[in-house]
């Protein structure tokens, strides 16, 4: 069930995401300068969040790295022990 | 008696390429810190004002999406017609980055056609094929990850597909009739952000460069756990077969 979690989630993703896309792409526009609205926080918004996913992806890596070399050394240590 | 020995596969990197890695980390650390200044400095474009700035790290991320589909394809393309492991982990690798990097141009895009458009989302030509790379991609991952060892072929192919994919992309602008700006935006730029804009583009580079030399690493000591735990059981099964003789 574990194994199913995170292909779920995508896949909600994936929906909710086309769904507002596709319910944005036809509402339509109010009769005013699109450059009228405030741009920073879309700005901002944007590079925060590119930071942010670059930043998460850097400590899953990390993590993962981490893991891994101490499962590398206990596998070593098993090894020559029984040899 | 079966001989073990110890893997070949001991992974301390070399004293020169930890020098390039620790000089890419450097770079992204400093760009950090350097670029969002440039892009706050760089001159207010004229029709849609300063949510133009997001331009300086959308096409970036737009380029190293495309580089990543082309090196997973590369990848896979060895993999599949001459079985070499490390055109498999360059691929896996490369595959992360393009979901990562394609992720940051589907959100940026559209908080960009927000202030310039009016609205998040157009199907358009070339917003819809980008769309489908990124899904491909994801595709790609899901296979990878779930798929077992006999999906790798299946998910090579998925890589193939995504790399034909990727000039439509490119010329999507050019064939159909598209909300999206063209691809002349770039060169015709005035000297001011045509400078933080190449900046910027380098920069993201050399962090795409460290990121997937990290992700290789890891890549490698999940091959050498795999290997030596394989090395482990046959070792206590040899054990236990002399036991009972």
């Amino acid at each position: 069930m574990k194994r199913f979690k995170l292909p779920t989630a995508v896949a909600c993703l994936i929906v909710l995401g086309s769904s507002v896309a596709f319910a944005a792409g036809y509402e339509k526009v109010p009769d005013r300068d699109p450059t009228s609205i405030a741009a920073n926080p879309f700005l901002a918004g944007a590079y925060g969040f590119i930071w942010v996913a670059l930043l998460v992806y850097v400590v899953i890596v990390a993590r993962g790295l981490s893991k891994a070399s101490n499962e590398v050394k206990e596998l070593r240590r098993k090894l020559e022990q029984q040899s | 008696m079966v001989q073990h020995t110890m893997p070949p596969t001991s992974t301390p990197p070399k004293p020169a390429t930890l020098g390039v890695f620790l000089l890419g980390v450097a770079v992204c650390i400093l760009g950090y810190a350097w670029v969002p200044q440039m892009i706050v400095g760089a001159p207010i474009e004229m029709t849609m004002g300063p949510v133009q700035k997001i331009f300086y790290f959308h096409v970036p991320c737009a380029w190293l999406l495309m580089l990543s589909v082309f090196v997973c394809a590369g990848g896979s393309v060895a993999f599949l017609f001459k079985g070499s492991e490390r055109g498999d982990r360059l691929a896996r690798c490369s595959s992360e980055l393009a979901v990562l990097f394609g992720l940051c141009v589907l959100v940026t895009g559209p908080l960009w056609g927000r202030v310039a458009w009016g609205v998040y989302w157009q199907w358009d030509a070339r917003l819809t094929s980008s769309l489908l790379l990124w899904l491909i991609m994801v595709a790609y991952l899901l296979a990878r990850q779930y798929g077992g060892p006999a999906s790798r072929k299946l998910a090579a192919a998925l890589a193939l597909f995504a790399a034909a994919d990727v000039p439509l992309v490119y010329i999507s602008v050019h064939i159909w009739r598209t909300i999206h700006p063209s691809t002349s935006v770039v060169p015709t730029l005035a000297p001011a952000m045509r400078a933080v804009f190449w900046t910027s583009a380098a920069l993201f580079t050399v962090l795409w460069f460290v990121l997937l030399s990290f992700r290789l690493r890891l890549e490698r000591l999940r091959n050498e756990v795999d290997e030596l735990a394989i090395e482990v059981e046959d070792v206590l099964e040899v054990r236990m077969e002399t036991k009972r003789i």
